[in-house]
């Protein structure tokens, strides 16, 4: 299991379509995937779980990813919320 | 073909295919009472799923288009919640505890929302959007049946329910053609905005929805209130044939539009048209109304998330004033209560509503808002003839305290500096039997009377109209009717102040000639009316109306009243023996 603490940077927070992004990306994973916000835990491949989340702009986020391609799953995770899920992106 | 009857709401008559509009979501009442069809349910919410997938994605492409990548992302958020696995995972546990797809889905979504809702710092978006979700899924359900109307992409006929101003918000005004409901009265919001489009609209058509479906053929006359489903080719022939003598029937009384609306022998009557929505003046000023003799307020009240300000009113009593000037606009204050309640208002339920707080009544208890609004009105009065009018009155203290607000108002807009018109004239609508009784009293306290048919016949009748059972004893040829109006005119007289009409009454056409013969100096009806009306002054005289009342007084019945009048109307005025035989099957 890998683990990474990250931060929600993009304006809007971790909303639906920020929030789509990432489910866009997980589904595509094979490892499991978790986010915990402290106070609850989410499928990270259920969108209305990371919505569940109200990840507003700077709110602190541990991703975990349990499996196959854990290592490069949390890479490419950290990559989307590093370039706040494309918000803004033409 | 089905032929059904609902009640006339806006007049016109139109042919074309039916749009269910039907945004409610399944009650959770639905239980599978047999468990085996869970499989079937099972594959259903399957299968609306994959639709509504494919729909998305369609319309996905369509934004990306138009409105580039960033806006067509919501699009994947959608397609993500509807194959969500804590969603739809929870649907089908629903479904195999034995409840309908369409609940299971409904439940589901709703059991997000409210998680979503119990959430610190919650942003709308997340649970506007999976109500969209929810709808679609639930539209395809039930066979495609539910979609907003701001998708309309050809011209339709509208069947629901009934219709709000939400509902209505974003519909795109040249895709419909007409609306029928099952509910609602001549005031309800598809009855107005019907009118003021110049659509045909026919109401309270019970079980309608359970009777057709999108796409069916169909055909209503807002006349009659006759409506046929899948009409075979002789009835759209006759359909055809009666579109074309009231469309000839309007074109003859259009005639008379920049004509006075003044008898033969030489009586005026100020011929004015009744509002809702700021959208109506145009058609006041293109039927030929000599200004707006009712505008109701209430749309700025009940469109909105709270009460509206003072700038947001003075705005719209402004805007309407200034193009209805030289002409003058009667604007009725607040007439909220009975069913015109909005969430915001916070209104007890009440056993008897029209019995209740409304009207003048509610207005004083809310005093706040009810002088924001006369500061609105007071601050708009000098870009027209404006006339102010208090609904609901039954006792003097109510119009006492109304004209002790204006004067303080008066007061506060001196005191800032803003101008106003001093001269507004002050009247009160006439709806109650008290204030009929009372009307010599409270023409020494008022610039004039309006009465209010409607309430006026609910209240002395003791007749609910939307109540079937009764409805057949809404009478206005009733000797009590036509006897209070009487009175009403002759307390305005003595006093002389003048007296007009307004409501759906004076539509009648026999009975507007009787109104005239009564003594009334202005009618105010619907726009749509007002040529039609202008023609029947125009071909009656006033000495012959006047004797039509005096033969009235001998007869004890509506029925009486009405056979009798009717006769010598047709007898006495053959140029418009059409519009008096359109008006000979009142029930």
């Amino acid at each position: 299991m890998r683990e990474r603490k990250l931060e929600v940077v993009n304006a809007k927070g971790l909303h639906l379509r920020a929030a789509s992004e990432l489910v866009k990306l997980t589904a595509t994973l094979t490892c499991r995937v978790s986010l915990s916000n402290g106070i609850i835990e989410v499928d990270g491949k259920s969108i209305l779980g990371v919505a569940a989340l109200g990840a507003a702009k700077g709110t602190e986020i541990v991703v975990r990813t349990e499996g196959d391609g854990e290592q490069d799953a949390l890479d490419r995770i950290t990559a989307l919320f590093t370039r706040g899920f494309y918000e803004n992106v033409p | 073909m089905r032929r059904f009857m609902g009640r006339p709401g806006a007049p016109g008559i139109a042919q074309g295919t039916v749009f269910v509009y039907d945004p409610d979501l399944p009650a959770a009442t639905a239980r599978q009472d047999d468990p085996r069809d869970a499989e079937t349910e099972l594959a259903r919410l399957d299968a609306a799923i994959a639709m509504a997938e494919a729909e998305i994605l369609d319309a996905r492409e369509h934004v990306l288009e138009e409105l580039g990548e960033d806006h067509a992302r919501i699009f994947d958020a959608h397609r993500l919640i509807m194959k969500d696995e804590t969603l739809v995972g929870q649907a089908r546990q629903y479904i195999r505890e034995g409840w309908s797809a369409e609940t299971a889905f409904g439940g589901a979504c709703q059991n997000i929302v409210r998680a979503f809702q119990s959430l610190n710092g919650d942003q709308p978006d997340r649970t506007g959007d999976l109500r969209d979700v929810q709808r679609r899924v639930t539209g395809h359900l039930r066979g495609g049946r539910v979609s907003g109307l701001g998708d309309l992409a050809s011209p339709v006929i509208v069947v629901a329910r009934e219709l709000s101003p939400s509902d209505t918000a974003s519909m795109p005004r040249d895709k419909v053609l007409g609306f029928i409901t099952e509910r609602g009265g001549e005031t309800s919001h598809s009855v107005i905005l019907g009118r003021s489009l110049g659509i045909p609209v026919v109401v309270g058509v019970e079980g309608l929805l359970t009777r057709v479906q999108s796409g069916d053929a169909i055909m209503l006359d807002g006349h009659t209130g006759q409506i046929v489903i899948n009409p075979d080719a002789k009835t759209q022939a006759e359909f055809e044939n009666l579109r074309a003598a009231y469309e000839a029937l309007e074109a003859e009384s259009l005639r008379f539009k920049d004509h006075p609306a003044e008898t033969r022998d030489g009586r005026n009557i100020e011929l004015l048209a009744n509002i809702e929505l700021p959208e109506e003046v145009e058609a006041v000023l293109s039927h030929g109304a000599a200004g707006v003799g009712l505008f109701r307020t209430e749309y700025l009240f009940l469109t909105r998330p709270d009460f509206p300000g003072e700038e947001d009113q003075y705005l719209a009593y402004r805007g309407i004033l200034r193009s209805v000037a030289p002409d003058p606009v009667i604007i009725r204050t607040m007439d909220l209560g009975g069913e015109k309640v909005a969430s915001y208002m916070e209104f007890p339920r009440e056993d008897n509503p029209s019995l209740g707080w409304r009207g003048v009544r509610y207005a004083l208890d809310l005093e706040e808002v009810f002088r924001t609004q006369i500061r609105a009105i007071f601050r708009a009065s000098v870009y027209g003839e404006l006339r102010l009018m208090v609904p609901m009155i039954t006792r003097m203290e109510e119009i006492r305290r109304v004209k002790v607000i204006i004067e303080e108002v008066k007061g506060e807009l001196v005191a800032r500096g803003q101008s106003f018109r001093d001269d507004v004239p002050v009247g009160v609508m006439v709806e109650t039997p008290s204030a009929v009784v009372i009307a010599h009293l409270l023409a020494r306290e008022v610039d004039f009377f309006s009465i209010g048919t409607n309430d006026l016949i609910q209240y002395s009748l003791a007749v609910d109209r939307d109540n079937r059972k009764v409805q057949g004893l809404y009478d206005p040829f009733h000797p009590a009717i036509l006897r209070q109006i009487k009175r009403t005119v002759k307390a305005a007289k003595q006093q002389g102040i003048p007296v007009g009409i307004c409501g759906e009454l004076p539509e009648d056409p026999l009975f507007t000639i009787l109104l005239i013969g009564l003594g009334l100096d202005t009618i105010s009806v619907n726009p749509f009316r007002v040529p039609e009306i202008k023609r029947l002054i125009r071909s009656i005289t006033y000495d012959q109306a006047k004797s039509l009342v005096v033969s009235a007084w001998r007869y004890a019945t509506g029925a009486e009243i009405r056979r009798a009048v009717g006769r010598q109307a047709a007898r006495k005025f053959p140029e418009i023996a059409d519009l008096l035989a359109r008006d000979e099957e009142p029930s």
